[in-house]
C-alpha cells in the first residue's frame, strides 16, 4: 500500500496542472498567513491603545477622587467625568479565520453621556472597498480554495481510467479497486492538507502567545481536515458512479459551486428577508424627537458653564440625566426589536447552514477562532448591559445629589466578559458523518464494481 | 447557410440540449432575479425610511422652540445618504459603509448605520447582488459552456473533419467565439435588461450611466469568453479544459480580488479606530482653545478688532465668537486627520488597482460600483458634503448667536425663524463626467485585457491549424 501511495504521489507531482494548482494553494496560504498576521497585529494594537486610554482614565479618576480640595461645585460633576473603556478579549485565532473581526467593534468608551445607539458610533474606519471584497485568510483557503484544488487533483480518480479503458484492466487484475482508490486519495489529500498544517504551525510560531491558542488551533485544523475529507469522499463517490472524467469534473465543480456559492447566497437572502432589522434611521429620529422634547437649554452639553454654583450644576446634570433616561426609554422598543431580529437572524442562519457543509465548516472555524457572529453579538450585548449598570451607578449620585468619594471607586461596575468557549463538536460530528457516509457508499460501489 | 453559420447553429443547438448547461443557466437566471428582488426591496425600504426620517426630523428641528443657537448646534441635524436606483444593479460598498452622519457642533462624526452591523451572515465569497451574479457566476457558467466547445470536437474527432472540410482555423475560432458569445449575450443580456428595468422602477436612472455599465460588463464577459475558448482550443480533453478553466476562474474571480484587498490592507494599513480618535483628541487638545488656554489671546484680538478695551463692551456675543474660533481650529484638525485617512483609502485603491493586472475583475468592480454610485469615492463625497454642511449649519447658528447674543451669550434664545432657515442636507453625487474621469485607468486595463484575450484566442487558432493537420 505504501509503495502504491508513493507511486501515486510521484504521478501527481509530475502533472504540471496539479503542481500549478498546488502552487496557487501555497501562494494563497502564504498570503493568508501574512494577511492574518496583519489583522492580528492591528487587533492587538487597537486593544493596547484602548488599554492605555483606560489606564489614563482610571488614573485621572483616582486623582480626582483623591483630591480633597476639589470644590463641591466641581466634585458634583464627577459622575459625568467618569470614563470606562470596554475591551473585548482578543480572539484566539483571528489570524486563522478573520470572520467578523475586521467589522465588529472590540472596544468602546462608556460614560454617562453614552447611550445604547451611540455605544459603538466611533468604530469602523476600515475601508469598505476592501471589506466588501473580503480578504484572504486561512479559513477562506480551507472553505473555498482548498476544496477546488482537491477536486482538481482527484476529479479523474477512477473516471479517467474508465475513459481510457484502463479500468477494465484494473478490475481484471486486482478485482476490487478500493485499495487503489484509497492509495490515490491519500497522497492527494495529504498534498492539500500538509501545506495547510504547515501554515497553521507558522501562524502559531509567529503569532501572539494567548492562553488556549494551541488547543484552538488543533480543533481548527481538525475541522479543516474533516471538511477536506468530506470533499475527498465526494470525489471518491462521484468517481464510483458510471461516468467519464469530464462529467465527474463538471459534477464536482457544480457541487462545489452549489455548496460554496449558491446555497450561502440564497440563504443570506432568506435570512435577511425572514428577519429584517428595524430602521436605524427610525431609531435616530425617535431619539432626537425625545431629546428635543425633554431639554431646552445648552447646559445639557456643558454643565460646567451652566452655573458656577453647586446647586446650579446639580440641577444641570439632573436635567441631563433625566433627558438621557427619557431618550433611552423612547428608543428601548426599537433597540429590543434590533436585538430580537438579530437573534432570530442568527438562529435562521445557523439552522440553514446545516444544509451546506461549506457553511458548517466556515461557522465551526470562526467559532473556534472566536470571530463568529455570536461572539460579536455577545460583546455588544454585554457592553449594553454594562452601560446600563454604569449609568445606574452614576445616576444614583446625580439623583441623590451626592458627591462621589474615593471609597466609591471600588463600586464602579466592572466588566468581565469572555466569549463562551465552544468546540464546535456538532459541526465536526456532522462533517465526519458526511465524509464517512460518502466514503462507505463509494467503497461499496467500488467493491461491487463490474465492468461489462 | 455557410459552414461557419452552420457550426454556430450546431453549437447553440447542442448547448440547448445539454441539460447540465440548461440547469446551470436557469440557476444563474433565478439567482440573478432573486438578487435583484432583494436589492430592490432593500433600496426601496432605505429610500422610504430616509424620506420619512428627514420629514420627521424636520418637524422635530423646527418644533424645538426657543433655545440658544449653540444648544441647537449640539442637537444639530443628521445627513442621510441616498441610494441611487442604479444601486439595485450593484450595491457595492453600501452594506459596509455608514449612511448617516451626525452633524453636531465641535465634532466631525464618522458615518454610522452600516447595514453589515445588522446582518449576521457574511458570505464566503462576496455579497449577494446582481453584480455578484454577473461577476462571479456568469464567468463560471461561461467556463462550463466553453470548456467543451473545441475540446469535445477534438475528442470526437470532428475537429479534424471540420478543418479538412475547408474551415480555416481562424474561422473556426471565430465561430466558437460567436456561439459561446451568443449564449453568454443571451443570458447576460436577459439578466441585465431585467436588472435595468428593476433599477428604473426603483427610481430615476441615468441612461448614459446604465449604457456605460452595460458596456463594461459586455467587455468583461467578452474577455471571459475569449479566454475560455482559448483554453478549450489548447486542452487535450474537455475534462481537462473544464478543470483548467475552473482553476483560472478560482484564481481570477475568487482569489485575486481578495488577494488585492489583503495586499492593499497590508501595504497601506488604515489606522485602528482607537488610534485615529486618540490622534484627533490629542491634536484638538494641542491647539489654544479659545475657552481655555487661548482665551486671553483670543479676547485681546477680538477687543482690538472691535476697538474696545473690555469684553463686556463688545457689540457682539463673545461666547459666539469663541465657539466659531473653536470650530475653525477644530476643523483644521479634522481636515488633517480625515485627509490622511482618505489618503490611506486612496493608496489602498491604488494597490487594489494593481490586482487588475492579474484579473480583469477588480477593474470591472471599480467601474460597476462607480457607475452605480456605490463606490468609495461616492462615499467620501457624501462624508465630505456632510462635513461641509455641518460647518455651514454650525456657522449659521454661531453667526446668529454672535449677532444677537451680545451681553447675553448662552442665555440668548433664538426662535423658529432661525430653525426654518437652516436647510436640510442634500447629497449631490459626483457627475457622470467626474465619475468617468476617475475610471480611465480601469477602462484602459479592461480594454487591455480584452485585446490580450482576443489575441490569445487567435494565436491558439494558429496552434490549432498546426497541430490538427
Amino acid at each position: 500500500m505504501l509503495r502504491l501511495i508513493a507511486l501515486e504521489l510521484r504521478i501527481v507531482l509530475r502533472d504540471r496542472a496539479a503542481v500549478g494548482l498546488l502552487a496557487v494553494l501555497a501562494g494563497a496560504l502564504a498570503l493568508a498567513c501574512v494577511s492574518g498576521g496583519g489583522l492580528m497585529q492591528s487587533q492587538i494594537e487597537g486593544r493596547a491603545a484602548a488599554q492605555t486610554r483606560q489606564t489614563e482614565a482610571a488614573d485621572q479618576m483616582r486623582e480626582r477622587l483623591a483630591n480633597a480640595e476639589l470644590p463641591p461645585e466641581d466634585a458634583i460633576l464627577t459622575p459625568y467625568r467618569l470614563r470606562q473603556v470596554l475591551i473585548a478579549p482578543l480572539p484566539v485565532l483571528a489570524d486563522f479565520s478573520s470572520g467578523r473581526a475586521p467589522i465588529d467593534p472590540y472596544t468602546t468608551t462608556v460614560s454617562m453621556r453614552t447611550s445604547r445607539d451611540t455605544l459603538f458610533q466611533r468604530s469602523g474606519l476600515e475601508n469598505p472597498e476592501l471589506l466588501v471584497r473580503g480578504g484572504i485568510d486561512l479559513g477562506f483557503v480551507v472553505v473555498v480554495l482548498a476544496p477546488l484544488v482537491l477536486i482538481g487533483l482527484l476529479y479523474g480518480l477512477f473516471a479517467a481510467d474508465r475513459d481510457s479503458g484502463v479500468a477494465r484492466l484494473i478490475v481484471a487484475q486486482a478485482g476490487s479497486p478500493v485499495r487503489l482508490i484509497g492509495a490515490r486519495i491519500l497522497p492527494r489529500l495529504a498534498l492539500v492538507l500538509l501545506p495547510i498544517a504547515a501554515a497553521v504551525l507558522a501562524q502559531l510560531a509567529t503569532g501572539p502567545d494567548i492562553a488556549g491558542r494551541w488547543q484552538a488551533a488543533g480543533v481548527w485544523l481538525l475541522v479543516a481536515s474533516l471538511f477536506l475529507l468530506f470533499w475527498a469522499a465526494c470525489g471518491a463517490w462521484i468517481n464510483s458512479l458510471d461516468i467519464g472524467a469530464e462529467t465527474a469534473a463538471f459534477t464536482l465543480v457544480a457541487l462545489w459551486a452549489l455548496l460554496t456559492l449558491v446555497l450561502p447566497a440564497a440563504f443570506s437572502a432568506m435570512v435577511q428577508a425572514s428577519n429584517p432589522p428595524p430602521s436605524r434611521f427610525e431609531q435616530i429620529a425617535a431619539a432626537r424627537a425625545t431629546e428635543v422634547a425633554s431639554t431646552e437649554a445648552y447646559e445639557n452639553d456643558h454643565p460646567e458653564i451652566a452655573s458656577g454654583e453647586f446647586e446650579g450644576r446639580l440641577a444641570s446634570i439632573r436635567k441631563t440625566w433625566d433627558v438621557a433616561q427619557k431618550v433611552e426609554a423612547a428608543t428601548a422598543p426599537i433597540d429590543r426589536r434590533f436585538a430580537t431580529q438579530l437573534a432570530a437572524q442568527q438562529r435562521v442562519a445557523e439552522a440553514l447552514s446545516w444544509a451546506s457543509p461549506a457553511l458548517i465548516a466556515k461557522r465551526a472555524l470562526e467559532q473556534t477562532a472566536g470571530t463568529d457572529p455570536a461572539t460579536g453579538q455577545g460583546f455588544r450585548a454585554e457592553s449594553e448591559a454594562y452601560l446600563a449598570a454604569f449609568r445606574d451607578f452614576g445616576g444614583d449620585f446625580v439623583e441623590r445629589g451626592a458627591i462621589m468619594q474615593s471609597a466609591d471607586a471600588a463600586r464602579i461596575p466592572r466588566i468581565s466578559w469572555s466569549p463562551g468557549g465552544s468546540l464546535a463538536w456538532q459541526a465536526m460530528a456532522a462533517l465526519a458523518a458526511l465524509a464517512a457516509g460518502l466514503l462507505l457508499l463509494a467503497a461499496r460501489r467500488f467493491a461491487r464494481l463490474t465492468l461489462a | 447557410m455557410n459552414i461557419l453559420a452552420a457550426i454556430i447553429a450546431k453549437d447553440v443547438r447542442e448547448l440547448r440540449r445539454d441539460r447540465r448547461v440548461v440547469v446551470m443557466a436557469l440557476l444563474v437566471l433565478a439567482l440573478g432575479m432573486t438578487a435583484l428582488a432583494t436589492s430592490f426591496v432593500r433600496i426601496s425600504a432605505h429610500e422610504a425610511d430616509r424620506a420619512a426620517t428627514i420629514a420627521a426630523d424636520r418637524e422635530t428641528w423646527e418644533g424645538q422652540g426657543a433655545r440658544n443657537p449653540h444648544s441647537a448646534a449640539h442637537f444639530s441635524k443628521w445627513a442621510f445618504k441616498p441610494l441611487t436606483a442604479e444601486a439595485v444593479l450593484d450595491p457595492g460598498i453600501a452594506a459596509y459603509a455608514g449612511s448617516a452622519v451626525w452633524m453636531e457642533a465641535h465634532n466631525r462624526n464618522p458615518a454610522v448605520a452600516r447595514p453589515i452591523d445588522d446582518q449576521t451572515v457574511i458570505l464566503p465569497s462576496g455579497d449577494f447582488s446582481l453584480a455578484w451574479v454577473l461577476q462571479v457566476l456568469m464567468p463560471l457558467l461561461v467556463a462550463v459552456i466553453a470548456a467543451s466547445s473545441v475540446a469535445r470536437e477534438r475528442e470526437r474527432g470532428t475537429l479534424r473533419l471540420m478543418l479538412a472540410s475547408g474551415v480555416s482555423a481562424a474561422g473556426l475560432v471565430r465561430a466558437k467565439l460567436a456561439s459561446v458569445g451568443a449564449v453568454t449575450l443571451l443570458l447576460g443580456g436577459a439578466i441585465s435588461v431585467i436588472g435595468a428595468a428593476a433599477a428604473a422602477k426603483a427610481g430615476p436612472i441615468d441612461p448614459a450611466r446604465l449604457a456605460v455599465w452595460l458596456l463594461a460588463y459586455g467587455v468583461f464577459l467578452a474577455i471571459v469568453v475569449a479566454v475560455a475558448v482559448a483554453v478549450s482550443l489548447r486542452a487535450r480533453s474537455s475534462g481537462q479544459a473544464l478543470m483548467v478553466l475552473a482553476g483560472l476562474w478560482l484564481f481570477a474571480i475568487i482569489l485575486i480580488p481578495r488577494a488585492g484587498a489583503s495586499v492593499a490592507e497590508y501595504a497601506a494599513p488604515a489606522p485602528t479606530s482607537e488610534r485615529f480618535w486618540a490622534d484627533v483628541a490629542a491634536a484638538k487638545a494641542a491647539y489654544p482653545n479659545p475657552f481655555d488656554a487661548g482665551m486671553e489671546a483670543f479676547g485681546a484680538k477680538v477687543m482690538a478688532q472691535y476697538g474696545v478695551t473690555r469684553l463686556e463692551d463688545l457689540p457682539v456675543s463673545f461666547g459666539g465668537l469663541q465657539l466659531e474660533e473653536d470650530e475653525r481650529l477644530g476643523n483644521q484638525v479634522y481636515d488633517a486627520q480625515f485627509g490622511a485617512l482618505f489618503g490611506v483609502y486612496e493608496r489602498q485603491r491604488g494597490w487594489l488597482r494593481w490586482a487588475s493586472l492579474a484579473s480583469p475583475l477588480p477593474a470591472l468592480q471599480n467601474i460597476s460600483m462607480a457607475l452605480s454610485g456605490t463606490d468609495m469615492p461616492h462615499q467620501i463625497a457624501f462624508q465630505q458634503q456632510a462635513e461641509a454642511r455641518r460647518r455651514a449649519v454650525v456657522t449659521q447658528l454661531n453667526t446668529d448667536l454672535i449677532k444677537n447674543g451680545a451681553g447675553k451669550d448662552f442665555d440668548y434664545l433664538a426662535g423658529p425663524q432661525l430653525w426654518a432657515e437652516v436647510e436640510d442636507f442634500a447629497f449631490a453625487p459626483p457627475s457622470l463626467g467626474a465619475t468617468l474621469a476617475g475610471l480611465w485607468r480601469e477602462a484602459l486595463i479592461l480594454l487591455g485585457w480584452l485585446a490580450v484575450a482576443v489575441m490569445v484566442a487567435l494565436r491558439s487558432a494558429r496552434q490549432l491549424s498546426g497541430s490538427e493537420q
